[in-house]
């Protein structure tokens, strides 16, 4: 009898052993196959991000009229000479502003002379987490 | 010897078998979801590098050739192709930047000689890639990578002719 419950007592151990080393061993897994999607979807956005700033930054550096041209290509942002604001849907597809999952929002930093500075701020509307950030500045040419 | 017989229950066999089934199926659904989620990955690198490589590769021989209005649109054997020209040596040279058979390709020849866009170099697998022109000096490219994922990008033309 006393054989009998020691060999259970034995194969009950092995088996909780087991299942935690099984259990531990899952848990790292999954958190990392979830951190593996999260950094590719990351990428993604950050991608696009820059993409559709450098957009915005040529749009911007082009002719004299560049609140114009934002209008022209963007007909659903807020443009202001102050600030605009483009709102993007979570597809980043340009979009109104109750659509809105990301934003980017261009600031003049600075107006000397003949030449203009942007600062361009790719943003998550829901939390404001800053995807991509970039300056850009424009020159003026003199014209005869 | 009938003491050790009598001992023995069915029990003592199905329940190791069951719980190695349990924990095979258990590993064999881990694995399945790790390769869903590599293959998910995997995929979305591959498209976010393949739009990336090609209008990052544009907008780089933009800049790099951006001098004396050297850019321009043009249509070689009936294909829309975005060409860049420059002196060397003082000899012209015009690149060729097209999407053929599926490929983006990229044509360096001297502005004089005959072009054939089938020689051209390969860049990246591509669908379709278009160049429009969208202002004086605005330039927009779009392209269509081999999953349909449409990217596009817009570049201004800084020098003058």
């Amino acid at each position: 009898m006393k054989r009998v419950s020691s060999r259970s007592s034995l194969l009950l151990i092995e088996i909780i052993i087991a299942i935690l080393i099984f259990s531990v061993a899952s848990a790292i897994c999954l958190q990392l196959f979830a951190k593996s999607h999260t950094l590719s979807k990351q990428t993604e956005e950050l991608d696009i991000a820059v993409r559709e700033a450098v957009s915005v930054s040529a749009l911007l550096t082009d002719g004299d009229a560049p609140e114009e041209n934002l209008a022209r290509f963007y007909p659903y942002a807020d443009i202001t000479s102050d600030s605009s604001v483009i709102y993007y849907d979570a597809a980043f597809q340009p979009c109104e502003r109750q659509q809105s999952y990301f934003q980017m929002n261009i600031l003049p930093s600075s107006r000397q002379d003949r030449i203009r500075a942007y600062t361009i701020t790719v943003c998550k509307d829901s939390n404001r987490t800053t995807i991509y950030r970039m300056e850009t500045t424009s020159y003026e040419p003199l014209r005869p | 010897m009938k003491l050790k017989t009598s001992n023995r229950h069915m029990i003592d066999i199905v329940f190791p078998l069951t719980l190695f089934f349990v924990f095979a199926a258990s590993a064999l659904i881990a694995l399945i979801l790790a390769a869903n989620l590599y293959g998910n990955t995997a995929d979305r690198l591959q498209i976010n590098d393949q739009g990336r490589t090609v209008l990052s590769y544009v907008s780089e021989k933009v800049r790099q050739s951006d001098t004396g209005g050297s850019m321009e649109i043009s249509e070689v054997e009936g294909i829309p192709c975005f060409t860049l020209s420059a002196e060397y040596n003082n000899t012209g040279y015009t690149t060729y930047i097209y999407e053929y058979d599926g490929m983006l390709k990229e044509l360096f020849i001297r502005s004089n000689a005959q072009v054939s866009l089938e020689d051209g170099m390969d860049i990246t697998e591509i669908r379709s890639f278009s160049v429009n022109k969208k202002g004086d000096n605005l330039y927009q490219f779009t392209a269509i990578d081999s999953q349909g994922n449409e990217s596009s990008l817009l570049i201004s033309e800084r020098s003058e002719p």
